[in-house]
């Protein structure tokens, strides 16, 4: 059976135990609230790891933050952080071919917190960035 | 979590987790870790190797030192990146299981692992970057 959604890191299968913590938000807009957080290697790291080159551009992403479970969300912080490629998206939606000739599902990057603070030298602390937008 | 026979492993002078000695793993499987007897990365089903995935995961360069009584560690960032199709040809992997690759006997034993809280689909072009920040694992 094939399923009617797109399989990809966007996607919330029905075992997800994630919550959202922090709206979908253009990149751009949250950026100082990330990089403040010392997070700015994420858009480094994903964009150097990118395949096709709209994801290299950080003006082509919006970004949105979860919990990945109940338990996390009790530590405060969220965890986990969804890039979406908005070039990548509209691509997939419409189910076009990339620079590369090929239509994929593919328009998600995530990053995944699973450290945190060292435990007596409070100058290396794990900060994660939250918004609120009004 | 910790995987509980890590600490024998630690105690009986099989894993090196002080300093970089040994080489540390992170593998990405999909079913759940059962800490009280699950030991090596063999008691893991890991997603494929294919696709951006390498069979037994990627080094994280693993670090660690002790200050006053508390030994931490520390971790490179990893990013896997899909290309040619799903991470690992899979749709169902979950966790992030950390091993010591160094270690023959037992084979690549399990120190800790992550809960992802979904199961996941890295098509292709996607990236799931895994971020250790300051450290990501403590013995004191």
């Amino acid at each position: 059976m094939t399923p009617n959604r797109r399989l990809n890191l966007a996607d919330e299968p029905l075992d997800s135990e994630h919550i959202l913590a922090c709206s979908r938000q253009p990149y751009l807009r949250v950026r100082d609230i990330v990089e403040g957080a010392g997070k700015g290697k994420w858009m480094a790291m994903l964009g150097g790891a990118a395949v096709l080159s709209c994801c290299r551009d950080p003006a082509n992403y919006d970004i949105e933050a979860w919990w990945s479970t109940a338990a996390e969300k009790a530590k405060g912080p969220p965890d986990l952080y969804k890039f979406y490629c908005r070039v990548c998206e509209a691509r997939v939606e419409a189910g076009e071919p990339d620079e590369r000739g090929i239509v994929h599902d593919g328009c998600c990057k995530v990053a995944f917190c699973v450290g945190g603070s060292h435990p007596t030298d409070p100058s290396r602390t794990e900060s994660r960035p939250m918004w609120e937008i009004r | 979590m910790k995987y509980e026979s890590a600490i024998e492993q630690i105690a009986n002078k099989v894993m090196d987790v002080f300093g970089n000695q040994d080489t540390f793993k992170v593998a990405i499987h999909t079913d759940a870790p059962v800490v009280a007897t699950d030991t090596i990365l063999g008691d893991l089903t890991q997603i494929a190797g294919s696709n951006g995935y390498t069979t037994n995961g990627a080094s994280i360069t693993f670090n660690s030192s002790r200050s006053g009584g508390t030994i931490t560690a520390t971790a490179a960032d990893v990013t896997f990146t899909a290309s040619g199709g799903n991470l690992g040809a899979s749709t169902t992997g979950r966790y992030f299981g950390i091993h010591d690759d160094t270690v023959a006997s037992p084979v690549k034993p399990l120190l800790c692992d992550y809960d992802y809280g979904s199961t996941f689909t890295v098509a292709d072009t996607e990236t799931m970057l895994v971020d250790f920040g300051a450290t990501f694992w403590a013995l004191a």
